[in-house]
């Protein structure tokens, strides 16, 4: 059976999901600080909660894929964009010059 | 008056949607779930922006003002598609903190691995279970990147609240990673 944690850390979890990347009050940080001196179990927390925040922002850096046409699909819906402005938002007017 | 495209703030907004579509459709693509839904609310809010540049002039940056019309844009959309009434305002018993709290440390995973397709899956399957109120707070902060105090003008709710719902929202994700990546292969399901 895995290990779950003790009922007297829970009010301690709400300052540990923030604590990872400083977002917490001087005040509530060291107390915060000093609990964790002496529970190993929500160090665990601390770990793990650092390595969730981690994995997605380090997803998130990852390019991001269009479908293909969108821009196009955009900008012919803005008004005076449509048949002009940048070569994205070029539209079936102008066909000749479409990638093929 | 005639649209041209040759306005300065025209030729900004273009700039602008080319800069910022991207990282908005994979934002939308999130809170919705939906290619379809994304690309529409999308073209909604880009649409909704161009008409209210006027109203725009730098009072917030771009950014934050583009990601406050797209998510409304989203949540609204959001309502109409649910038979539940969605709350952004309050949050349900169901955001409290997960029942369990698991105290598994995690198996270490080579860099590679950390963000195979598989990996992907468990991270977007875990952020589609949190609830629209959660989720819209956690996209901003830890996938966009804003701080908290944009992510409080983009949702229009307190610093307090967006703090509570980034710390709920960490902690369930959090959970179900933890069954994921529990190095005690007793820990997972
Ligand atoms: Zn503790």
């Amino acid at each position: 059976m895995s290990r779950t944690l003790p009922p007297g850390c829970r009010r301690w979890l709400d300052a540990i999901a923030l604590y990872v990347d400083g977002d917490l009050e001087a005040d509530l940080c060291r107390a915060l600080e000093a609990h964790l001196q002496d529970c190993p179990d929500c160090r665990v927390l601390v770990d793990t909660v650092r390595q969730t925040v981690y994995l997605y922002r380090a997803a998130a850096r990852e390019p991001v894929a269009l479908p293909p046409d969108l821009h196009r699909r955009l900008f012919a819906r803005l008004p005076g964009l449509g048949e002009e402005g940048s070569a994205v938002g070029r539209t079936d007017a102008a066909p000749s010059e479409a990638a093929p | 008056m005639s649209a041209s495209v040759s306005s300065p703030s025209q030729q900004h907004f273009v700039q602008a949607v080319e800069a910022y579509a991207p990282r908005l459709y994979r934002h939308l693509l999130y809170l919705l779930e939906d290619p379809q839904d994304a690309e529409d609310v999308l073209q909604e809010a880009f649409l909704k922006a161009y008409r209210s540049l006027d109203t725009f002039q730098g009072r917030a940056s771009l950014s934050t003002w583009l990601y406050r019309i797209a998510t409304n844009e989203a949540l609204m959309h959001l309502r109409r598609r649910r038979s539940t009434p969605l709350s952004l305002e309050a949050l349900s018993p169901d955001d409290g903190p997960p029942e369990e709290i698991l105290l598994t440390h995690w198996q270490v995973l080579p860099e590679q691995a950390l963000l195979s397709a598989e990996t992907r899956q468990v991270l977007d399957d875990a952020v589609a279970r949190l609830s629209p109120a959660l989720r819209a707070v956690f996209l901003l902060r830890d996938v966009e990147g804003f701080s908290t105090k944009e992510t409080a003008e983009i949702l229009g709710i307190s610093t307090d609240a967006v703090k509570q719902r980034l710390a709920r929202a960490r902690l369930r994700l959090r959970e179900a990673l933890t069954r994921y990546f529990a190095a005690d292969e007793e820990a997972r399901p």
